[in-house]
C-alpha cells in the first residue's frame, strides 16, 4: 500500500482552477502531447498505481476466485474493453482518455475521481495536457448536495417484504443547512420490474437478474417510505468524515451514476456496494475488504462502519407505528378512543374541545388523531376526501389550544441495533433423545430466533436461514443431520385495534424423524401458518397459528403426507437476558399417509444471555411421531460471530 | 453453494408468492392535503431539484410506494431561486408541515425556520405565528402549496 498514491481532497477543484488559469497558454503538439503521455503511463507504471488500493475501489474490484474483476457490468464504464477484468488495461485507457477530449461527455467529466486520483498521484502537469472541458453537471451535482458530512442510515427489518427483512442502508449527505430533512440521500437498489411476481422476484434477486443502481433523491422521501408507509425505525450513524473525504465520495459518486451492476440478495447488494462509497471516501477505512462475503446483512455493514472508527454518535427516528403507540400510551383510554373515533368520522374533531380535561391532554388527544389520520391514508385505509376534512378539522381545533408546555414522556430509546448480537451463529452442546446420549453441532448463517438475545431486534420476529444441526449419537456411532432449515420466518406481532397485525410462519427444510422405535430417517417438510398474537404483559406475547404442512419421505406410506392442525405457544423475557418460549404443536395427516396419529409435540426452549455475543440454551420437549414416544433434552452454548 | 440457494430459491418463491406483488395504478390526486401521499415521482420537481434526478433513474427494490401523479392538476408553486427549496419542500411535505404548525413545534417548522433563514432566537415567537395563523395558511384543505409558502413567508418577513 503506497500511501502516497492516495491523492489528498479538493484535488479536481485544484486540478481545475490551475488548468483554467493556464488557459492562455499555447495548446501542446501532438508530438509533445504522445510524449507526455508515455512519459506518464511509464510513471503509473513503475508506482504500480493499477495495483494501488484506491484504484481498486474506483473500479469496485473485488478479489475472487475467478480472479480480479470488478463488479461493475455496465460497459460504459470501462474505457477499456478488458477494464473489467484488467485494471492495469483501464488505467492506461484512462490516461489516453485525458488526451482525448472529443467523446461526449468528456471523459474528464465522466470520471472526475479517477481524474482528481491520477492527477495527484502522478503529478501531472496541466501546461502539458489537452485544456479539459468544463463539466457543468457535475459542479451543479457538488453545489446542489453541497456536502459537508454524511450519516449512514440503518431502516430496520421488514418481515414482510423478503428484500428488506435483514433491513437496509443508505447514506445520507448533509449540507451546511441545519435540518436533516434537507439534506440528500444515497441508495443503492435493484432496479425491479413491477410486473415481476414473487417467484420471479426472488429468483432474478438471489442470481443477479437484476441491476443494481445508486440513486440521490431528498432524504425526507426516505424518511416518509421507511417512517411513515413501512414503519420502519430509522437509525442515522453520524460519520465523522471531512468535508474534503465527502467530496471525493461525490466525485465517485458521479462515476457511477447509471451504471449498471448485477444485483445479488446475498452480497453484491445495496449495503456492499454503499461500502466502495465510503471507502472512495477514506480508503484507510477498507470496507469493502472486511465485508468481502458470501453473505451480507446490513447490519454488519454498520457495524463494520462502527469497527472502522467512523461512527461520531447515533440518532433514532422512530417509526410513525411507535409514535403512535407512544402517544396512545400518554392518555387516558376514553381520550385514546375518542381520536380513534374523530379519525374514523364517528366524532367531530370540536368535541375534544369540550371535554373535561386539561388543554394540554387535549392537545394530545388532537395530535394523536392527527397522527392517526396520517397513518390510515399513508396505508390507503382511508377516502382521500374524508381524510382532507378531518385532518384539516383535527388541526383547526388543535391550533386554537395554542402553544402547550411539553411535559410529555419522552419515547424511551431502544437498544440501537448495533449492541444485538452478530447475525451469524454456531453452536456445540449435547443432550439426550428417549434413552440414548448425543452431542450436537449447529451453524446458521443468518439472523436472529425467539431465544437468542433479543437486544437490537424486531420484538416477535424469527429469521432463519439455513439453519443446520448434525448430531452424533456415540452409543450407536451414528450421525445423524438432525435439521436444515433452508428458511424459517415468523412474525409474531400482537393485536392491536389501530395495527391490526396477523401473525404467520413459512418454514422449509429438512429433519430427521422417527419412524418406528428402531428406525428413523430424513424427511424433507415445508409448513405455513396464520394467525394472531396478543400481548400479555409488557415482554410476553401468546399466539395461536393454524398450520399446513407438507412432508415427503420414501419412509411415509405413499411416500408423502399432508396435513392440517395448529400450535400455539407464548413467548416472554421473565427477567432481562432470559428467553422463554413454550410451544405445544399438533398435525393430522389429511392426505397421503393418514393412518399413523398425529405429530404431536410440546417444548420448552430458553436462553439465557451470557454476553452480547454468547448464550446459553436448554431445551426441553416431548413429541410423538407415527406413536412413538420421545422426551428430549439439550444443553448448548451459542457463538455469534 | 449455488445450487442450494437454488433450491432456496424456488422454495421461498412458492412461499411467499404475494409478497412482492406490483403496485396500484397510476393515480391523480391533485393537490392540497393528503396528496403528498400519493405523489412521487419528480414531474413536479422545481429545477434545483431536477438537478439532482437526473440520479433518480430507478424504483427501489424495498419501496411500498408505487404510486405516481404523473402531472398534477395542481398549480406548482412559484419557482423563485430564494425559495425554492421551501416550495419544494412545502410541496412535499405538506401534511407534516400542516400538523407540525397547528401544533406549534416540529421537525418541519425547524426546517422551514432554516430554510427561510429566521435566527434561532426568533423562532419560539416564529413558530407562535405560524401556529395562531394555521386558519390563514391552511384555509381550506384543498389549499394550493403556493398559497401556504407564500404566507409563510409573509409571515416570516413580519418577523
Amino acid at each position: 500500500m503506497k500511501r502516497a498514491c492516495i491523492p489528498r481532497m479538493r484535488a479536481l477543484s485544484l486540478f481545475l482552477l490551475v488548468l483554467l488559469a493556464a488557459g492562455a497558454r499555447v495548446p501542446p503538439s501532438q508530438a509533445a502531447a504522445d510524449a507526455y503521455l508515455a512519459e506518464l503511463k511509464g510513471r503509473a507504471n513503475s508506482l504500480a498505481l493499477h495495483e494501488d488500493h484506491y484504484w481498486r475501489i474506483l473500479l469496485h474490484v473485488r478479489p475472487g476466485i475467478a480472479g480480479t474483476r470488478s463488479l461493475v457490468d455496465d460497459p460504459r464504464f470501462f474505457l477499456s474493453p478488458s477494464g473489467k477484468t484488467e485494471p492495469a488495461a483501464e488505467l492506461s485507457a484512462t490516461l489516453d482518455g485525458l488526451f482525448d477530449n472529443t467523446a461526449d461527455p468528456p471523459y474528464f467529466c465522466r470520471f472526475p475521481a479517477r481524474y482528481a486520483w491520477l492527477a495527484r498521484s502522478l503529478e501531472i502537469d496541466p501546461t502539458r495536457i489537452p485544456r479539459p472541458p468544463p463539466c457543468p453537471e457535475v459542479d451543479n451535482i457538488l453545489r446542489v448536495i453541497d456536502g459537508q458530512s454524511v450519516a449512514m442510515v440503518f431502516a430496520s427489518g421488514y418481515v414482510n417484504s423478503p428484500a428488506s427483512m435483514f433491513g437496509h442502508t443508505f447514506l445520507r449527505i448533509d449540507s451546511r443547512l441545519k435540518s436533516p430533512l434537507l439534506s440528500f440521500a444515497v441508495n443503492y437498489a435493484a432496479r425491479t420490474d413491477p410486473a415481476d411476481g414473487g417467484l420471479t422476484f426472488t429468483f432474478k434477486g438471489m442470481f443477479g437478474g437484476y441491476q443494481g443502481f445508486y440513486s440521490v433523491m431528498p432524504y425526507y422521501d426516505k424518511v416518509r417510505e421507511y417512517s411513515n408507509i413501512d414503519q420502519r425505525d430509522l437509525w442515522e450513524y453520524s460519520l465523522n468524515l471531512t468535508p474534503d473525504q465527502v467530496r471525493r465520495m461525490l466525485l465517485h459518486l458521479v462515476e457511477m451514476k447509471d451504471i449498471a451492476t448485477d444485483y445479488f440478495f446475498f452480497d453484491e447488494n445495496c449495503s456492499y456496494e454503499l461500502l466502495f462509497l465510503l471507502d472512495a471516501a477514506d480508503p484507510e477505512a477498507r470496507l469493502t475488504e472486511t465485508m468481502d462475503r458470501y453473505w451480507v446483512i446490513p447490519m454488519d455493514t454498520v457495524r463494520a462502519v462502527i469497527g472502522a472508527g467512523l461512527v461520531d454518535n447515533v440518532v433514532w427516528r422512530p417509526s410513525r407505528a411507535i409514535q403512535i403507540r407512544h402517544a396512545r400510551s400518554l392518555l387516558p383510554d376514553r381520550e385514546s378512543d375518542l381520536a380513534v373515533e374523530i379519525v374514523d368520522g364517528a366524532a367531530p374533531a370540536g368535541t375534544v374541545l369540550s371535554e373535561p380535561i386539561p388543554d394540554a391532554t387535549k392537545a394530545r388527544t388532537l395530535d394523536l388523531a392527527a397522527l392517526l389520520a396520517q397513518y390510515r391514508i399513508a396505508k390507503k385505509g382511508m377516502e382521500h376526501k374524508d381524510f382532507q376534512e378531518r385532518f384539516h378539522a383535527i388541526l383547526s381545533a388543535r391550533t386554537r389550544l395554542g402553544p402547550v408546555e411539553e411535559v410529555a414522556k419522552p419515547l424511551p430509546v431502544p437498544a440501537p441495533p448495533e449492541d444485538g448480537h452478530r447475525s451469524a451463529r454456531a453452536y456445540l452442546g449435547g443432550g439426550w433423545r428417549g434413552s440414548e446420549g448425543f452431542l450436537e453441532a449447529g451453524i446458521r448463517p443468518a439472523y436472529h430466533d425467539y431465544t437468542d438475545p433479543p437486544g437490537g431486534y424486531t420484538q416477535g420476529s424469527l429469521i432463519e436461514f439455513l439453519s443446520g444441526a448434525i448430531r452424533w449419537y456415540p452409543e450407536g456411532d451414528r450421525f445423524r443431520l438432525q435439521q436444515l432449515d433452508l428458511f424459517r420466518i415468523e412474525s409474531l406481532d400482537p393485536f392491536d385495534p389501530i395495527f391490526r397485525k396477523k401473525s404467520w410462519k413459512v418454514r422449509m427444510g429438512f429433519q430427521t424423524r422417527e419412524f418406528t422405535e428402531e428406525k428413523d430417517g430424513l424427511v424433507t417438510f415445508a409448513e405455513a401458518g396464520i394467525g394472531g398474537t396478543i400481548r400479555l404483559r409488557e415482554g410476553a406475547v401468546a399466539y395461536l397459528l393454524g398450520e399446513v404442512e407438507g412432508d415427503f419421505s420414501r419412509d411415509y406410506h405413499g411416500a408423502y403426507r399432508i396435513g392440517g392442525g395448529g400450535s400455539m405457544g407464548v413467548l416472554a423475557e421473565p427477567v432481562r437476558g432470559w428467553q422463554i418460549w413454550l410451544e405445544g404443536r399438533g398435525i393430522w395427516g389429511v392426505m397421503g399417509e393418514t393412518g399413523e396419529g398425529p405429530d404431536l409435540s410440546a417444548s420448552l426452549r430458553q436462553g439465557f444471555r451470557i454476553g452480547r455475543d454468547l448464550s446459553l440454551k436448554a431445551d426441553l420437549s416431548w413429541s410423538v411421531t407415527r406413536h412413538v414416544e420421545r422426551t428430549e433434552g439439550t444443553l448448548t452454548l451459542n457463538r455469534y460471530f | 453453494m449455488k445450487r442450494l440457494l437454488l433450491v432456496a430459491a424456488l422454495v421461498l418463491a412458492l412461499a411467499v408468492p404475494a409478497i412482492a406483488a406490483p403496485p396500484a395504478g397510476q393515480l391523480n390526486y391533485g393537490c392540497g392535503l393528503g396528496a403528498t401521499v400519493f405523489r412521487e415521482g419528480n414531474a413536479n420537481d422545481s429545477l434545483l431539484l431536477q438537478l439532482v434526478a437526473t440520479f433518480l433513474n430507478g424504483l427501489c427494490s424495498n419501496g411500498t410506494f408505487g404510486i405516481t401523479s404523473g402531472t398534477s392538476d395542481c398549480a406548482e408553486p412559484k419557482k423563485t431561486a430564494s425559495i425554492d427549496r421551501l416550495n419544494e419542500f412545502a410541496y412535499k411535505n405538506l401534511d407534516d408541515l400542516a400538523r407540525d404548525i397547528a401544533a406549534g413545534n416540529g421537525e418541519t417548522v425547524t426546517t422551514v425556520a432554516v430554510l427561510l433563514d429566521v435566527p434561532a432566537e426568533s423562532r419560539p415567537a416564529f413558530y407562535r405565528n405560524l401556529q395562531a395563523s394555521f386558519t390563514e395558511i391552511f384555509p381550506s384543505p384543498t389549499v394550493e402549496t403556493a398559497h401556504v409558502v407564500d404566507t409563510i413567508t409573509k409571515i416570516a418577513a413580519q418577523g
